[in-house]
């Protein structure tokens, strides 16, 4: 028979642009938990750095190196977002392919995502730059501490977007990118939508506490 | 009234809105309550028992009186509070309580029949006939007692909800909390600040006093703007600190749009903020206090501090002749304010003999109100001197009873707080006594320090030790000179001698002699009092009244006040909306929705979904001239049996569990053993907790030596992944184990019937070697170019599969695998005839699996009887647990005239009562089989595996039935046992 086709996670639901907001889908090409045997840690990092020049992540970073990503993910293991698993010897580690099991959303702000997120203040045109509205957004679902030097660039976490068992990774430029189960993307990308309308909401309103 | 030149509203703009249908002007800045004063509007509602006209009594969330019904477009938001309630054009509000008006209210008789109800008295009477309390008296009195009403309709107002978090939060913004976040933020703390009022500045808004040479509402409006301009500091008003909670949450409610009119849809109410702050400064203030006299809950009766609060702020009083009542010099500056406005003082009543006051106005020292006058509002009083009683004239008298620190958030932990003698009133307990909020700080009246000085000195003190805990420098702030005396204060708490009501819960309708009588009641314990009176509950939680009562209390039963103590504060610190804390947590957001891989397939087909946990399954899948659930879920009964049918299982939880002691860790994981299963084959198996009781059901295939999939319910998915975590985490955690949860990355789908085999024949290129899978087998197989797991098993039973692929693929598949089934007469079918497949087949889920059934309750008790240990192995060995007398798992037919068998039914003997002495088991589910033309059930009967062909009756007392029954072999079709192999 022919080939089956695909469905991606987010396929009618993003991209998504209000308020300067954008939400999209990063659809990486594959998605690998990797659990490292124990012992055998240094092998992994040794085959990782080898194949894309990233460190095995401990509790809480994320490391990114072009379209490579290599977040904590649980205890026991890692995962790498985007590229293909490297050769890993079964003696090394465990590799699951969950490519699949997960959507990656990312919301960033307006162009330039400066990062001066600081505690939240000043009036809505120059909140709506950046990291700051990211932030705003994001603290009204998940229950994280998201100043910008208790959660930096590189840092990543698992909790609850609204209900929804999720992982949070700040980049670099600032966005957030967002790790969502794919049965559940819809009413993710829903919890996402409904939070920015209620801080544009609140902007428009003039408020000064976010 | 308004007094010319007097207020800080400095916006003149006339803004219109009505009460009670009247239609008045208020200003841009006032607060409801200062508008109906600005009106001359003197009676704002009836009273909570006794429907006494009631007016404004202070100017805080503490009122007791003001209660109106806010008229929105959603809907009448009652109980808010007119002192809070801010202004806007087109506000509409009405009175509680009343009716038909404030002004003529029918149910003020209760006034005059007030001998006959007592406090407590609806625990004496009403008590017959039995049974009519619930039904008559309760819903009568209800109605008769009480506050606003709330609407009948569904409340679709938007609401916020957020999270922030902060070094240091700061719990109000007066002189003690601007200063607390001044020195904190200096220090380069994270601050927030958080106040209830619209602007920052407290007790300086509504008082005549300098900070730094200036006006204290100046400076703070001054100081406010600076804290704004910090990048460090946020600063919150409209937003009140409701509850404080473990783990330094607080609890914060914000207004948004309560001082709007109506807005646009999208536009939240309120915001509910879980604020989580390392440290906290309370600066909550001070709430001033009554003193219970015969006749003082009249209209034109108020605070002294809040006739201050509405003269001084927003230029209005409520009165042409002012009388003050006060034990305290604090209380002397309103009738100072109010001469110096023009405002005619007629007296200052003080009961102290010796007072240092002078003013161009009448004090009576050594003296008390005895008695008010008036109809609908004050006319005048009588007041006791030593030299005799005198009436003097006014409609306004302001009274002050001394100030209460307002401590609720230090005790909502658990800690109580202590008498203080030389104030007369209650404080925090220290920062390390037991139950203290861990981190908070208390400083300014919050603490008892009354006098400005001493609440900037304690503020800026209290956030410097906040940030210095926090391992910041931090430096004194530069501390403005102010008024640095609290005067003086002689307790009084009620004025006895006078003939009346002599009010102390006003907004509950209890007096000084209704403690009395719960005191010769036996009621003297202060929480025992408060539920027996009433004292102390509703909206403002006795605010205004609690110590009060205490005092009066302690006095009645002979006891200090310190050894009465107070009652227990709990949160919310004030009335909190249901709807706001729910926020964006209902509808759609209550729970998210699993979309299981065929999703558009089933709503294409018009397939009507059901929650099953969070995912979202097809009942059935309807077809034309199908009129309702049942013809379609026979029809896909019989698509099953006869052709083949197709069934979306994806939900059903999936582990990928490798690693070298994977197969130790599944053996103890499971009663079943799974070390002994050869790679390629799959095996039936139990879960049970440590207490031996069945957690979930499920199968293992192994795909290789170290390499086991593992696929359980749906329904108990959350505790199957917490159990093999905790498994590999806590109990074997020396083993290589890894655990994946793949749930959502495999689509999964069931083919089961005849034709199954066929369907997945023209499907594989190497269909002929998958089709002979044999039962139990799992192998993994390529269609086209995408890796699938082919598992020879069938939960409806008969000959059938599962297929499964990566989610992206699982529409496509499903889409093709429905085509071809439909090809050969079947097609998809619900979960809705799953449940009838399965329960001819004997197959159990969780109404069988309810937590409370051992292996051998369901006849599975072979299978654990293996060596090697497992968990809940021991607890099985326990004697409750193996007595035959326990239910069994049993099938059930209809075996007389009624044919309807229900799950939830009891079962009891034929021929006796059916009474809980005779109760023999329960029908755990029961369907309608099309195939064998009969209802037919799964139950748990005592010893039922003795007891096959008894006859038992089927008692469903929900739904009024009766059914007789016989008991038989726990499946209907095929034979017993066939998945458990493999």
């Amino acid at each position: 028979m022919a080939d089956l086709a695909a469905v991606s996670v987010f396929e009618t639901l993003l991209p998504i642009e209000r308020g300067g907001l954008r939400l999209t889908d990063v659809a990486p090409r594959r998605i690998t938990r990797i659990s490292p045997r124990r012992g055998r840690e240094a092998a992994v990092e040794t085959a990782l750095k080898k194949a894309f020049s990233v460190s095995l992540p401990g509790p809480g970073q994320a490391f990114a190196s072009g379209a490579v990503r290599l977040w904590w993910h649980d205890e026991g293991g890692v995962l790498l977002i985007g590229p293909d698993a490297p050769p890993l010897a079964a003696a090394d580690a465990i590799a699951v392919d969950v490519s699949d099991a997960w959507g990656l959303i990312r919301l960033a702000g307006p162009a330039g995502n400066r990062e001066d997120g600081g505690n939240g203040r000043g009036n809505g045109s120059e909140y709506r730059d950046g990291a700051r509205a990211v932030q705003a957004v994001l603290s009204r679902l998940a229950p994280l501490d998201l100043r910008p030097h208790a959660f930096a660039p590189g840092h990543t976490a698992r909790s609850l977007l609204h209900n929804i068992p999720a992982q949070f990774t700040r980049c670099a430029d600032g966005a957030f990118e967002i790790l969502v189960p794919r049965s559940m993307a819809g009413s993710a990308v829903a919890a996402l939508s409904d939070a920015i309308g209620r801080w544009l909401a609140r902007m428009e309103m003039g408020s000064t506490s976010f | 009234m308004r007094v010319e030149g007097k207020g800080r509203i400095r916006n003149t703009v006339s803004v219109p809105f009505s009460f009670d249908g009247r239609r008045c002007c208020g200003r841009a800045g006032d607060t409801l309550a200062s508008a109906l004063i600005a009106n001359d509007i003197r009676v704002v509602g009836r009273s909570f028992k006794y429907h006494r006209p009631r007016g404004i009594m202070t100017a805080g969330s503490e009122e007791p009186n003001a209660l109106v019904t806010i008229l929105r477009r959603g809907g009448a938001l009652p109980n808010q509070r007119a002192t809070t309630q801010e202004l806007f054009e087109g506000l509409e509000a009405t009175s509680q309580n009343a009716w038909p008006s404030p002004g003529f209210d029918l149910l003020a008789v209760n006034d005059l029949a007030a001998r006959l109800m007592p406090a407590g008295f609806y625990y004496k009477t009403f008590m017959w006939p039995r049974g009519a309390w619930a039904r008559f008296y309760e819903p009568l009195i209800r109605r008769a007692a009480g506050l606003g009403r709330l609407p009948r309709i569904a409340d679709d107002t938007p609401y916020d909800r957020a999270f922030a978090h902060c070094d240091v939060l700061v719990i109000g913004a007066g002189p003690a909390g601007l200063m607390a976040a001044l020195a904190a933020a200096r220090a380069g703390a994270d601050v927030i600040l958080a106040e209830s009022d619209r602007r920052c500045g407290g007790r300086l808004l509504g008082e005549e006093e300098e900070i730094g040479g200036r006006a204290g509402h100046e400076w703070a409006a001054a100081l406010e703007a600076e804290l704004r301009g910090m990048e460090n500091v946020r600063v919150m008003t409209r937003a009140t600190v409701v509850g404080a909670h473990d783990g330094g949450v607080f609890a914060v409610v914000e207004k948004l749009a309560h001082h709007l009119p109506d807005q646009p849809g999208g536009v939240p109410l309120e915001c509910f903020w879980r604020i989580v702050a390392r440290r906290s400064v309370l600066c909550a203030g001070a709430v001033e206090r009554s003193v219970a006299f015969a006749g003082n809950d009249r209209p034109g009766v108020m605070m002294a501090g809040a006739v201050r609060s509405y003269l001084n702020r927003f230029g209005v009083v409520a009165g042409r002749r002012v009388a003050i009542f006060a034990n305290n010099d604090d209380a002397h500056r309103t009738a100072r304010d109010l001469a110096a406005a023009g405002v005619e003082v007629v007296a200052l009543v003080d009961p102290r003999e010796e007072v240092g006051i002078s003013g161009d106005y009448p004090v009576l020292t050594g003296a008390r109100v005895m008695a008010t006058q008036g109809r609908k509002g004050l006319v005048g009083f009588t007041v006791a001197t030593a030299s005799g009683r005198q009436r003097i004239e006014a409609d306004c008298l302001a009274v002050s009873g001394g100030w209460n620190p307002v401590l609720h958030l230090s005790c909502h932990l658990g800690a109580r707080p202590r008498w203080r003698d030389d104030i007369a009133a209650f404080v925090p307990a220290p920062a390390d006594a037991p139950g203290m909020v861990p981190g908070m700080r208390v400083a300014g009246a919050a603490g008892g320090s009354f006098s400005t000085a001493a609440c900037l000195r304690e503020g800026a003190a209290a956030g410097m030790a906040a940030a210095r805990a926090l391992g910041l420098k931090a430096q004194r702030p530069e501390i403005p000179a102010a008024q640095d005396d609290a005067g003086t204060l002689s307790p009084l708490w009620l004025v006895g001698e006078g003939r009346g009501k002599a009010f102390l819960d006003l907004q509950n309708d209890v007096t000084a002699g209704d403690i009395g009588l719960a005191v010769r009641e036996g009621f003297a314990v202060s929480e025992h009092m408060k539920r027996y009176t009433t004292l102390g509950m509703g909206p403002d939680q006795g605010r205004s009244s609690g110590v009060n009562a205490l005092a009066v209390l302690a006095g009645i039963a002979g006891r200090s006040i310190a050894e009465t103590g107070t009652t227990t504060f709990r949160p919310p610190f004030e009335p909190v909306s249901i709807g706001v804390m729910g926020g964006a947590g209902r509808g759609q957001g209550f729970a998210p929705r699993r979309r299981i891989p065929s999703h558009d397939f089933c709503t294409r087909q018009g397939a009507p979904l059901a929650d099953t946990g969070l995912w979202q399954r097809p009942l059935f899948f309807p077809r034309a001239g199908e009129g309702n659930w049942r013809q379609s879920c026979d029809r896909e009964v019989m698509m099953v049996r006869r052709a083949v049918g197709l069934c979306d299982v994806s939900s059903l939880s999936k582990f990928d569990i490798q690693g070298r002691d994977a197969a130790r860790f599944l053996d103890f994981v499971l009663a079943t053993r799974v070390s002994s299963l050869r790679v390629g084959r799959m095996r039936y198996g139990l879960v049970l907790r440590d207490d031996g009781h069945v957690l979930d059901d499920g199968i293992v295939a192994r795909l290789g030596r170290g390499r086991f999939v593992m696929s359980t319910s749906t329904a108990a998915a959350a505790e199957m992944r917490r159990h093999l975590e905790f498994v590999r985490q806590c109990l074997q955690p020396q083993w290589d184990v890894h655990v994946t949860d793949v749930t959502d990355h495999w689509a999964q789908f069931a083919l089961a019937g005849p034709g199954a085999r066929e369907v997945l024949a023209g499907l594989l290129p190497q269909g002929a070697r998958a089709a002979g899978l044999p039962p139990m087998g799992v192998a993994e197989v390529r269609i086209g170019a995408v890796g699938a797991r082919l598992f020879g098993v069938s939960f409806p039973g008969g000959p059938g599969c599962e297929i499964a692929v990566p989610a992206r693929f699982g529409p496509a598949l499903f889409d093709e695998l429905a085509a071809r089934a439909e090809m050969r007469g079947g097609g998809a079918f619900g979960i809705e005839a799953l449940n009838v497949l399965r329960l001819e087949r004997g197959r159990i889920t969780h109404a069988e699996i309810d937590g409370r059934v051992t292996p051998g309750d369901l006849g599975l008790g072979h299978l654990t009887g293996r060596p090697g240990d497992f968990i809940g192995k021991a607890a099985l060995k326990r004697p409750g647990l193996r007595d035959e007398e326990r239910g069994q798992l049993v099938g059930l037919r209809p075996a007389g005239a009624v044919k309807m068998l229900s799950a939830g039914a009891h079962l009891f003997p034929s021929d006796v009562p059916a009474t809980p002495a005779d109760y023999q088991g329960h029908v755990s589910s029961a369907a309608w089989s099309p195939t064998l033309g009969s209802m037919i059930a799964l139950a748990f009967v005592r010893n039922g595996r003795a007891r096959l062909g008894e006859r038992l009756r089927a008692v469903d007392h929900m739904r009024g039935m009766e059914t007789a029954c016989v008991i038989c072999a726990p499946y209907f079709l095929g034979a017993e046992g066939e998945m458990h192999d493999g």
